[in-house]
């Protein structure tokens, strides 16, 4: 079911009414079956690859706790190939398939390209992702498996992060399932308000900058100017920032509704003053997933307590390959195509750069003007690195790129008024936004006062509800 | 607390009901997006004669023109063009468009004329309806209009889009055929139910749209919002900036190229299946300044006339035809004027002319 539609807006009270008036082992199994129909509506046929995700990291789990420390491993190992045998089936066999094809024909050997009709399940990438940290929380003797197996099968597939995030940890939402919150009017409130906010982003925002942005990116490369790849890549950044964190808001919407609390996902990212920054502030879910399922376990880490970001113990030469290793694994979990390597290895240059270049600022970290020129300086970077996210290959992501190296490719525009009117215009909202929300006095006249522009926001969303683009992060 | 929340509910409630119905207001005095476009000064006049269609907007309702052309005898001339074709200024009852004038005026040659014309119809979109119609009707003769602004355009709106769905129009296309008619299918995504097709949802989501719909006015008047929002927007910027009707366009360089890529594609299928073809420089109102690079716009005609002499197509150019006194006003595009300038629909009397002359260059034995 996708949110940005009649459907789901008439699902979702339903649900939460429900969740409310049932007693707690009924409730449960409500919202696992509610979130089951949530899935179904896209297409009933995938929901047992689902439920195998979800029966065999039960199961591996329970066993956990009674095994010897090898068998620990083979089972957590276990989990793991099930998940990703899952992922690569449905995501990668095509992907590396005609990948090793077309490496055996440059050996000489004629093979064609093979062509297979494999649907990519709807959030195969995120509870997958999730069933593997359960499985690797119980190992690691984080959590305790749950034994209520509802109670668990409602924290893998709740409806509300189920397609695509937040990214959650069975330690932030199984305790908060399984007792559920004392009812209040505030927590309704804030609910709606979230998922107003995220329909706005969505069907107002993201869906109206979509046709800007497909016609850009339709363009010819050679017909483009170095500004016409500025201007797309910032619209592309925009459109998936709106797109996405709307997803969150109105997921965080929906589990507020039922007294559940989501950790946020976004948190201005298009402020950051540097890579690192960027990247704490963006789809923070995954980027701390990665950090403790992937880079730490592969900087040889030793992770002794709940998540703590160090990485101290690892020798520097492991930090780096661990950064490069993780970043094009990070790509590639978005996508199964060359492009999204190149997005993710693109973050991974910069978020090196910027270790080498931190240790030589040290003294100039906490200065106030280092931290303007390192904002000015992220922001485009970053939004150039949405080029590879959204080129249809990697030639044309470099040939787009290389058009910001000769400068007589800022002699001319490629594109209707619109699209850098557009573009302009979000820029300066962003930064108004930003500078509301950072003057304290301002922000509390906009806190009291911002009621007064739900009636605009809600009118715009009646007008421009309708189903015409998924979400973007739908198709990872 | 509860007083407050009360108090703020209402108020929310109560406004949203007062802007909606505003956004409907202003959109209440016209039927869609392109007649609020058009703006009241020029009115879209679709002929047709004795419940014969002979002028259609596009490819949803194509089947009554085709209908009627097949059910004739005559063999057939297809027009295809933009809303110059349909849009009368100053209209007064009883005025016909060119379209129908030219009707007339060929019935005499034992010909018949079937016109096609939408707003802003670039090339790209004519070429896909021009493929389709010839799969549809036998035609002799194509009239082709070139106009500078519609070259700016390159998006494929959904009506054409829909020819996709054609199965036995798509049945019967060759392999490279149906390589271009991709097209239809990747092109940007603007559909409403687009994110549920062929998935459960689908089904619930027709369903409840069509309750709203029924039961909701302002639900089914939605799409008229939304254009009334667009054109709201639209004035905004061009009373922010300044943008006038006379304001140059410049030309977009990759919507210009892909334009006349598909317009050579239309020429060479007429060309490949033995149909005359009349291709023009569309009247244009000149006593003002022209919204074109003069340069581009002299440009574009030679490489039109070039084109149309390496394929021996027939080719005039009417930009004078209409007298600058059968041109007119219409509604202004920015909050500050009433009235502008329109430079592409004329008057009643001009479509008179414009048809005249078009028959002039028909000339048939």
């Amino acid at each position: 079911m996708i949110f940005n539609s009649l459907t789901f807006l008439l699902f979702l009270p339903t649900v939460v009414l429900l969740y409310w008036i049932l007693p707690r082992n009924p409730r449960i199994i409500m919202v696992f079956f509610s979130s089951l129909i949530f899935y179904g509506f896209w297409r009933v046929e995938f929901i047992p690859v689902m439920l195998i995700s979800v029966f065999s990291d039960y199961y591996i789990s329970l066993k956990m706790p009674s095994a010897n420390q090898f068998l620990k491993k083979r089972l957590v190992v276990l989990s793991i190939i099930i998940n990703l045998s899952l992922l690569f089936y449905f995501k990668y066999l095509i992907f590396f398939a005609n990948n090793a094809i077309g490496f055996i024909n440059i050996l000489g050997f004629e093979i064609d390209p093979i062509f297979l009709n494999i649907i990519l399940p709807l959030g195969i990438s995120f509870y997958t992702f999730q069933t593997i940290s359960y499985s690797v929380d119980v190992y690691r003797g984080f959590i305790k498996p749950e034994k209520n197996f509802f109670l668990y099968a409602s924290y893998v597939t709740f409806f509300p992060q189920l397609v695509a995030g937040p990214v959650l940890r069975a330690s932030e939402v199984i305790h908060q399932l399984s007792k559920r919150a004392s009812f209040s009017k505030q927590l309704l409130i804030n609910g709606t308000k979230r998922i107003i906010y995220g329909l706005f982003l969505k069907v107002v925002l993201a869906d109206n900058i979509a046709p800007l942005v497909d016609t850009g990116f339709s363009i010819t490369a050679s017909e483009l100017s170095a500004l016409d790849v500025l201007t797309l890549s910032f619209l592309f950044g925009f459109q998936i920032y709106f797109d996405f964190s709307a997803y969150s808001h109105i997921a965080i919407g929906c589990a507020l509704l039922m007294g559940i609390k989501f950790p946020e996902n976004f948190n201005f990212p298009y402020l950051a003053n540097s890579p690192k920054d960027f990247w704490k502030r963006w789809h923070i879910s995954l980027s701390s997933w990665i950090r403790d399922y992937l880079y730490l376990p592969l900087t040889g880490t030793k992770v002794v307590n709940k998540s703590t970001g160090g990485i101290v113990e690892a020798s520097s030469r492991n930090i780096n390959a661990s950064l490069f290793y993780t970043w094009a694994i990070m790509g590639l979990w978005h996508g199964a195509n060359w492009t999204f390597v190149v997005w993710g290895l693109y973050h991974a240059v910069f978020i090196f750069l910027h270790r080498k270049i931190s240790s030589y600022k040290s003294i100039l970290s906490n200065n106030k003007i280092i931290i303007k020129i390192g904002a000015f300086l992220t922001l485009p970077l970053m939004m150039l690195g949405w080029i590879p996210f959204r080129a249809d290959s990697i030639e044309v992501t470099f040939k787009l790129w290389s058009k910001l190296f000769n400068i007589s490719n800022y002699t001319y525009l490629g594109m209707r008024e619109n699209t850098y009117l557009v573009a302009f215009v979000l820029l300066i909202g962003m930064y108004l936004i930003y500078f509301i929300n950072n003057i304290r006095n301002l922000k509390k006249i906009s806190n009291r006062f911002n009621f007064l522009l739900y009636p605009l926001i809600i009118s715009l969303i009646f007008i421009f509800l309708r189903p015409i683009n998924q979400f973007i992060y739908f198709q990872f | 607390m509860s007083v407050k929340i009360a108090i703020k509910f209402t108020f929310v409630v109560v406004t949203t009901f007062i802007l909606l119905n505003t956004f409907l207001k202003i959109s209440n005095d016209v039927g869609n997006a392109d007649e609020l476009a058009l703006g009241k000064a020029t009115t879209s006049v679709y002929a047709n004669f004795d419940h014969i269609k002979i002028h259609c907007d596009g490819y949803s309702n194509s089947s009554e023109c085709i209908n009627s052309a097949n059910e004739s005898s005559y063999p057939k001339v297809l027009w295809i063009g933009n809303s110059q074709l349909h849009a009368i200024n100053q209209f007064q009852e009883g005025d016909i468009s060119a379209p129908a004038i030219l009707h007339n005026l060929l019935k005499e040659e034992n010909k018949f004329l079937s016109t096609f014309s939408f707003p802003n119809a670039n090339l790209i979109e004519k070429y896909f309806l021009f493929k389709y119609l010839l799969y549809a009707m036998d035609i002799e003769t194509l009239i082709l209009p070139v106009v500078m602004d519609d070259l700016r355009e390159a998006e494929i709106r959904s009506d054409i889009k829909n020819i996709r769905n054609n199965e036995e129009f798509i049945n019967s296309l060759n392999l490279s055929d149906l390589s271009i008619l991709q097209l239809l299918s990747i092109s940007s995504s603007n559909e409403d139910m687009d994110a549920v097709k062929n998935t459960t949802q689908q089904k619930s989501e027709i369903f409840l749209n069509k309750l709203f719909s029924e039961h909701i006015e302002m639900w089914e008047r939605r799409p008229e919002m939304r254009a009334s929002l667009f054109i709201s927007l639209y004035k905004l910027r061009n009373t922010i900036f300044n943008i006038t009707p006379s304001s140059e366009r410049k030309m977009v360089p990759a919507f210009y190229k892909k334009n006349l890529f598909f317009l050579k594609k239309i020429l060479e299928e007429a060309t490949k299946n033995e149909i005359d073809v009349l291709l023009y420089i569309a009247p244009i109102r000149n006593d003002v300044t022209i919204p074109y690079n003069q340069e581009e716009y002299q440009s574009l005609k030679n490489e039109i006339r070039n084109i149309a002499k390496k394929l021996d197509i027939k080719y005039v150019n009417l930009e004078n035809t209409v007298p600058n006194e059968l041109w007119g006003l219409k509604n202004s595009t920015n909050n500050l004027d009433n009235v502008e300038i329109d430079f592409m629909h004329f008057q009643y009397p001009g479509h008179i002319i414009f048809s005249n002359t078009l028959k002039n260059e028909l000339v048939y034995d």
